[in-house]
């Protein structure tokens, strides 16, 4: 088992060095850059612009903006933010417990709903149970998440009223950020309605970004599971005597969760991507919002930071996938 | 009273008007210790009377039947619970592939002791003590290493001890073997024969041994049913229909044998196949690819009935084979 986590950790570095370069080459495609976008509409003389362009190394050619960029990264340093000045990972350690407690949440909504959701209508296949889940996830995955966010917003928030529109929480409350998580820190501040007002806040952007996720989950599952029913170790497991629910719960979905697993690892992409929309329309302080700002402003190093921070986020969380599903699945300990 | 007793058996698929009976009219009774052996091509319905007797066939198959006791116990009527509770104890059953018959995502440890755990519980360490015992009854080598193997770094014929062991955890009173050895390697079927047997003698548990091999049946069986297209065509004491069967079918299985085609270039076979559900002839179910069949065979179909050549043996034919081999009262 040692053997196979250390097999798969070594992938990571070559897909790390792949995603500096992409990144690196992917921004400086874009026209345009830092200095004019700093400049704004009124713009400025040449020498000025050429002496801005050199301070910031920027006429440097491009391999050796990537290796002294690269050797930046490796020393743990990303840069400071053009327009604020401020260090990027600091910024991104800030900004980035409000996107993970988003993330979190919607993907277990997706985990709660989806997997059972799925078992079932795979238990009652070609019912109108089955038949009511599958439409129904059908067109959670077809919608858009940001028309799915602004109908949720308008019937929850506008005409019932029942949570708020955006933000992370009521501007009534103040507490010290421990954790940067919301709903722990308005725990630990004691105060009940600054937890309430934390969660009402919560359940609209992850319902908007859980949707999709969950959809998946259960479409997955239950394909999984129908073919898992069908195999003999299910009949063998029937023969002994089990009850029908721990051969669905033990035998069967154990051996379902293995493709369910490796999908749930490629929706952390999804989520994140997802997160950029659901951030800018919920005004949720994450590293989506502030991803698209610093696109608008052409800061290249938050671009490249955020993206390759992102990117090194997906890489880690499909590493535990992996993992994950070497401790589900047997099978696959000894043959890679 | 029978341990096991079936009567009129029916297993139906498809439409409730037109359905494809898979099982048709069978009627089976086995007694303690006894080892019948149920025999027949592919797709004559062994394995579905099997499964229909472990309440293994699924909505939309339906089972009817007379009367299907188990000790007494009626198998149809019986809540889920009381079923589940007898399955695996009472009644236990192996299957033809062992490879995929064990849950891969499991130890065998886990997998025997789940087994004594749903039925008579006991201590974590008692029930690995008591696989371990298991693994010795069915000679798997270093059994200590096995248990905690996973299926997929077992042989199939170590697979199919696996099961075996699992089958008996239990003492179950019937096993059901459905064509145990057919995956296996020549070498190892022999081997997997051989300790079913020794297991059926020392526990004295009946033994319903399915196979399409007469060879098989023949070094096992006391009994024998001789099934095609879901219904008896028939059964008796093994030596009396091995050395005079009555049915065409039964005789024309027995030629197909390469112990009687010694000396020839091919293989004597039967032609055709088993019909399925859309070329179920009219009449004798056998007749397009009996040798014998006449007029009658093509209009009526036969009732298993027994015979006065030997009182313990029933076949579904109209004009049942002499001790000659020959149809008797045969007009073309």
């Amino acid at each position: 088992m040692l053997g196979f986590i250390l097999r798969r950790a070594g992938l990571v570095i070559p897909t790390f060095l792949g995603i500096t370069v992409l990144v690196f080459a992917l921004i400086h495609m874009i026209p345009g850059d830092a200095v004019e976008a700093l400049s704004g509409e009124r713009g400025m003389d040449p020498a000025r612009y050429a002496r801005l362009v050199h301070e910031f190394g920027l006429d440097r050619p491009l391999y050796v903006q990537y290796l002294d960029y690269l050797g930046q990264v490796l020393r743990g340093n990303l840069g400071a933010s053009i327009s604020t000045h401020e260090p990027v990972l600091s910024e991104f350690l800030t900004l980035f417990p409000a996107t993970l407690e988003l993330s979190f949440c919607a993907m277990l909504l997706a985990l709660l709903v989806g997997l059972p959701a799925g078992i079932l209508a795979a238990v009652k296949r070609n019912t109108f149970l089955d038949y009511t889940v599958m439409g129904v996830s059908l067109t959670g995955f077809s919608m858009p998440i940001f028309w799915w966010a602004l109908l949720l917003i308008l019937l929850f928030s506008v005409t019932l009223g029942w949570t708020p529109v955006s933000g992370r929480i009521d501007i009534l409350y103040d507490f010290p950020p421990v954790t940067g998580f919301m709903l722990i820190d308005s725990l630990l501040s004691g105060d009940a309605g600054a937890f309430k007002s934390a969660l009402s806040h919560l359940i609209l952007p992850t319902i908007a970004l859980g949707t999709i996720p969950l959809a998946v989950v259960a479409r997955m599952t239950r394909s999984a599971m129908l073919e898992v029913l069908r195999e003999d170790y299910v009949r063998t497991a029937r023969a002994k005597g089990i009850s029908r629910l721990r051969v669905i719960t033990i035998h069967a979905l154990r051996n379902a969760l293995i493709p369910v697993v490796t999908v749930i690892g490629l929706q952390v992409g999804t989520l994140l991507a997802g997160a950029i929309l659901t951030e800018t329309i919920f005004s949720w302080p994450g590293i989506g919002k502030w991803l698209v700002y610093a696109i608008q402003r052409r800061d290249y190093p938050v671009v490249q930071g955020g993206i390759l921070l992102s990117a090194s986020i997906i890489i880690l969380v499909n590493l535990s996938v992996d993992i994950l599903y070497g401790v589900i699945n047997p099978r696959i300990r000894r043959s890679t | 009273m029978s341990l096991l007793e079936i009567q009129n058996l029916r297993v139906e698929f498809g439409p409730e008007k037109s359905p494809f009976r898979a099982v048709d009219n069978l009627d089976l009774n086995m007694e303690q210790g006894e080892i019948v052996g149920i025999v027949g091509e592919s797709g004559s319905g062994k394995s579905v009377t099997a499964l229909s007797m472990m309440g293994l066939i699924d909505y939309p198959g339906r089972v009817r039947a007379e009367r299907m006791t188990f000790a007494g116990r009626d198998l149809l009527g019986m809540p889920e619970r009381e079923r589940n509770s007898m399955l695996g104890k009472d009644i236990a059953m192996i299957f033809q592939d062992p490879m995929t018959s064990l849950n891969p995502c499991f130890t065998v440890a886990y997998q025997l002791m789940e087994t004594l755990r749903v039925h008579q519980g006991g201590s974590k360490k008692e029930l690995r003590a008591q696989a371990l015992a298991l693994l010795q009854q069915v000679e798997i080598p270093d059994p200590e290493t096995r248990l905690n193997a996973y299926p997929h770094q077992l042989s199939g014929g170590m697979s199919q001890r696996v099961m075996v062991a699992m089958a008996i955890a239990c003492n179950p009173r019937l096993l059901i073997a459905d064509e145990p050895t057919t995956a296996l390697d020549v070498t190892v079927q022999a081997q997997m024969l051989e300790l079913l047997l020794q297991l059926q003698r020392e526990r004295g548990m009946a033994l319903m041994l399915i196979s399409h091999d007469l060879s098989v049946i023949a070094q096992t069986a006391q009994r024998v049913v001789v099934m095609y297209a879901g219904q008896v065509m028939e059964a008796g004491r093994v030596p009396d229909i091995f050395n005079a069967p009555q049915h065409p079918y039964t005789q024309a299985l027995l030629a197909s044998l390469p112990e009687y085609n010694v000396g020839r270039e091919r293989l004597k076979t039967i032609p055709g196949v088993v019909p399925g559900q859309y070329d179920r002839p009219g009449g004798c179910l056998l007749n397009p690819r009996c040798s014998y069949a006449a007029d009658v065979c093509r209009t009526t179909r036969p009732a298993l009935s027994t015979t006065p050549a030997t009182s313990a043996a029933q076949v579904r034919c109209h004009f049942p084979l002499g001790s000659d081999g020959l149809p008797t009262g045969h007009v073309r």
